[in-house]
């Protein structure tokens, strides 16, 4: 296998081969550069939608008179439990009128304290699912002294949903970007095959394997896709530094942003390029 | 090393320009084939090349059936081979070194390997001191003779060898005969078509006739 003539072959073809990779580079750049921003929101929101888990309390009231201190211990045990927090009439009465703010006198019509003691519990990440939270459900109601549990199932289920619709968002766009970076390389490398078409019977005649003489152009896409990739790269960046005056607090997934559009630049620049070689044909008359 | 039986070739709609071909070059041959202008001579050479296709008949090249051969098949018997094509056919915008060079590295030679076997074989031709220059910096004789030691750097079992000394002197034809008269008493197979009856008297090897009637 010669496999140094085969990569400096496909080195040439890329550095030397006229305008034509570099525009299919820029053109993959383009591309990418809205795959990149794409994944870019997914991962704010992910980190939304963590920030939002984290918060999730599952709040267990008690009878009245149960000591919540005294169940704390056996809950903490449970599966799924990261800590739990006792919280007594009183200081379920004191939170209350500090959110009710300057209508808390409201309350003092009230002749006694109508709020139960409760335990607050917070979850592991592998409990902030709907399946896992009936489970730990129904374990808190076998405790004594346990009324009712409260959890916000809603808020679970409205996350997942506009995850999934993020994450199918992605995938479309995914697709529609991806076969327009396949068609740009295919097309870029049946241009380069044409331009070379003498050079290539010329190696064919003098017996070189076909493997040989395909694969540098396959390279050259793989050229295109990675060159794309890393402008891409530096577009989505400064992209990020914009944003980042606008939203507080978000962070640049460097390796996972790379990954992507690494990733994606080398995948569809060899799809493309693979495709355009299939219909290279070697003359034989 | 050669079996050509009963070979025709026609081209569409009906130009027949060989009929009935009967060859059969042994090991370590050297065969002429001399004919005339239009006969067909470069065809019969590109059909035992694999390049073009019999209308009929039967090819075989170094025991192998050429008609019958897939893409990396065929490559791999080219490989054992050494050509020189009628119309020389170099990289245009390569040097002559790069011409040989580089078609060594393609078929798989390690680069001072392909550097080395370059050097010898520009030098064995006489061509040492226009190895940097390209096709175009040079006359047809030369490129002739880098067509022929790129052919010769491949270390071929059988070479084909079309018009390969049409544009050289006398003097350098006979000095590119001495060196393949040496490289078929090593034991490589020749077959060479020429039209220059006038070059008979001092052909080695043994010469055929292709006529309209086959080969005699």
């Amino acid at each position: 296998m010669s496999s140094g003539f085969i990569f400096n072959e496909g080195s040439r073809l890329f550095f030397k081969g006229r305008r034509i990779s570099f525009a299919a580079a820029a053109i993959f750049a383009v591309v990418l550069s809205i795959v990149g921003l794409f994944a870019l929101g997914t991962f704010y929101l992910l980190d939304f939608k963590q920030d939002i888990e984290e918060r999730l309390e599952v709040v267990v009231f008690l009878y009245p008179g149960t000591d919540a201190e005294k169940l704390l211990p056996d809950i903490v045990k449970l599966e799924g439990v990261v800590s739990d927090s006792a919280v007594s009439s009183e200081q379920a009465l004191a939170e209350f009128r500090k959110a009710l703010g300057e209508d808390a006198e409201l309350l003092d019509i009230l002749d006694e304290n109508p709020l139960p003691p409760s335990i607050r519990i917070k979850l592991t990440p592998a409990y902030r699912s709907r399946a896992k939270l009936e489970e730990l459900e129904e374990n808190l109601k076998l405790f004594s002294g346990v009324e009712e549990v409260w959890i916000d199932r809603n808020l679970i289920d409205k996350l997942n949903r506009f995850l999934f619709i993020l994450l199918g968002a992605d995938a479309f766009v995914l697709l529609v970007v991806g076969f327009s970076a396949v068609l740009v390389t295919m097309l870029a490398t049946r241009f380069s095959i044409l331009d070379r078409r003498r050079i290539i019977d010329l190696y064919w005649l003098m017996g070189v394997a076909p493997g040989t003489l395909r694969t540098p152009y396959v390279i050259e896409g793989l050229y295109e896709g990675f060159f794309g990739s890393v402008v891409s790269y530096g577009i989505v960046f400064a992209l990020h530094l914009l944003l980042s005056r606008l939203l507080e607090g978000v962070s640049f997934p460097f390796w996972e942003i790379a990954c992507i559009l690494a990733g994606c630049g080398l995948l569809f620049g060899w799809i493309g390029s693979g495709l355009a070689i299939d219909a290279f044909k070697l003359k034989r008359k | 090393m050669i079996k050509l039986l009963d070979v025709s070739k026609t081209f569409p709609p009906d130009l027949k320009i060989l009929s009935g071909i009967n060859l059969d070059v042994a090991d370590a041959d050297w065969v002429w084939l001399l004919g005339d202008t239009g006969i067909g001579k470069s065809v019969l050479m590109r059909i035992i090349y694999g390049v073009e296709e019999p209308s009929e008949g039967e090819v075989s090249v170094l025991g192998q059936d050429v008609s019958g051969l897939s893409e990396t098949e065929l490559a791999r018997l080219r490989r054992r081979l050494g050509i020189v094509f009628q119309d020389i056919r170099l990289f245009d915008e390569r040097t002559a070194s790069d011409n040989i060079s580089m078609v060594l590295r393609a078929l798989g030679a390690g680069k001072y390997d392909a550097l080395e076997k370059t050097a010898h074989w520009l030098e064995k031709m006489g061509l040492s001191e226009l190895a940097e220059r390209c096709p175009y910096e040079l006359s047809v004789g030369q490129r002739q003779k880098v067509a022929l030691a790129r052919a010769l750097a491949k270390e071929p079992e059988l070479l084909l060898l079309d018009e390969p000394f049409s544009a050289l002197d006398e003097k350098e034809t006979r000095q590119m005969l001495k060196i393949l008269g040496e490289l078929n008493h090593e034991g490589m197979t020749i077959f060479a078509v020429s039209h220059e009856h006038e070059v008979l008297h001092f052909l080695p090897g043994r010469i055929l006739s292709l006529t309209p009637e086959g080969i005699k």
